[in-house]
């Protein structure tokens, strides 16, 4: 797991510093175990964005482990999420649309619990204060 | 707008017609050419407060719509002996009488073609002929398209109300051709409508769609945060009438963009896929 943080964070500090002007999202596969799979998510900030619309298909059969995610979020932003027809739909949202401080925000990890394959990122998007979509890069 | 309406028509589309001149400017009837009187009294507004607006009112999409009260309405007379003539638009059912009327002739005159109604607990259509009833409640949006086919067919959809589908009528069409529409409320009643996102076409195989309710960002066919955060942002700026959302963002179609709303299009993010679909299904 230390591994994995130190992997991710160095990735981020990486990718900021040769985009500094732009929103990433990175997603870092922490590959597969005996007992599932993980992934850190990072978000670098460019200070516009007021939310996250984050959605990771899940292994067939998973169930999902977010005790490590959202656990130190920027003051006002809440985090919601839910499982659907295999699917992981994350939202993290300033509910007065405030947006996200600049720089690197590690948002945690997505752990699994059973399941025979990866999380797959299937959707990212970036919010502005009056409802655009802001273009943001994904580091996978 | 003869020679403008001309080249249009040869595309099958007559026009839309909102209340809007841009983005950027204030509300507006100056896109509908006929009976100026009548559109007079019509307040054409929306939720934006700028200087000198002090009457906002809901509107369905965009930022403007119209208010009518008795006799006041807008009319358009681009349509030429239209044979066949489909047409869209949204009401607020906040009064009771006649919201729109398509006639022989320009300005609302000759042989009615196609009225709609709203008498408190239905929607009805006069003109056509054995067109059944809708039933429809008070101080809601609902959108309404029909198709008149001169003696033939008749056909009108209504959605609203947060309905997840639209319910269907048909009748027979009156023998007669388009020559104008007016919108607003038209003839005596009590109470006001609101009026918006009215477009109409000579098409009779390409349907007007339905604008998808909750898609208040308008920029994609999705339902996303980007609609949720939109929605926020009018909420947020209600008392300034500021960061009015471009598209549909009351969602629940009770006339306010509130909580409600953007507790309903969460609901609709975190259960794909929904969030996908809604635009392009039933919603």
């Amino acid at each position: 797991m230390n591994k994995l943080i130190i992997a991710s964070a160095i990735l981020a500090l990486a990718a900021f510093s040769m985009n500094a002007s732009a929103e990433q999202l990175l997603f870092t596969k922490g590959g597969m175990s005996k007992s599932g799979s993980s992934v850190a998510v990072d978000y670098v900030s460019d200070g516009k964005s007021v939310g996250l619309q984050i959605e990771v298909d899940l292994p067939s059969k998973a169930q999902v482990d977010l005790g490590n995610f959202a656990k130190s979020l920027p003051k006002g932003f809440t985090f919601e999420h839910n499982v659907s027809n295999g699917k992981l739909v994350i939202l993290v949202v300033n509910n007065l649309n405030q947006p996200f401080p600049s720089g690197l925000i590690s948002l945690g990890t997505i752990k699994t619990v059973g399941g025979s394959s990866d999380l797959i990122l299937s959707k990212f998007e970036s919010v502005g204060p009056t409802g655009e979509i802001l273009d943001a890069e994904i580091v996978q | 707008m003869k020679a403008m309406t001309q080249s249009i028509l040869a595309a099958a589309l007559l026009l839309a017609l909102p209340f809007a001149a841009s983005a950027q400017a204030t509300c507006t009837k100056n896109a509908w050419n006929g009976n100026t009187g009548a559109a007079t009294g019509a307040l054409a507004s929306g939720p934006e407060l700028p200087t000198g607006n002090a009457n906002k009112i809901a509107r369905y999409s965009g930022k403007c719509a119209v208010r009518a009260t008795t006799g006041q309405f807008v009319t358009d007379d681009t349509p030429s002996a239209e044979a066949t003539y489909q047409a869209r638009f949204a009401f607020y059912t906040g009064g009771s009488g006649k919201v729109f009327s398509a006639t022989a002739s320009n300005a609302g005159a000759g042989a009615e073609i196609v009225g709609v109604s709203f008498n408190g607990s239905a929607i009805s259509f006069s003109g056509a002929t054995g067109v059944a009833t809708v039933p429809a409640v008070a101080n809601r949006w609902y959108q309404v398209r029909f198709t008149h086919n001169n003696g033939g067919a008749f056909t009108a959809s209504v959605k609203g109300n947060a309905a997840a589908s639209a319910t269907t009528v048909t009748g027979t069409s009156a023998a007669g051709t388009v020559g104008s529409a007016s919108l607003g409320f038209i003839g005596a009643g009590t109470g006001s409508f609101n009026v918006d996102s009215f477009e109409s076409t000579r098409s009779a195989t390409t349907p007007i769609a339905f604008q998808c309710r909750g898609n208040a960002n308008a920029t994609d066919t999705i339902i996303s945060l980007a609609d949720r955060i939109a929605v926020n942002a009018e909420i947020l700026g209600t008392a300034l009438g500021s960061s009015v959302a471009s598209g549909q963002p009351d969602i629940t179609e009770d006339g306010l963009v509130s909580l409600g709303d953007r507790l309903a299009i969460n609901q609709i993010i975190l259960n794909p896929p929904q969030g996908s679909t809604w635009c392009g299904g039933a919603n």
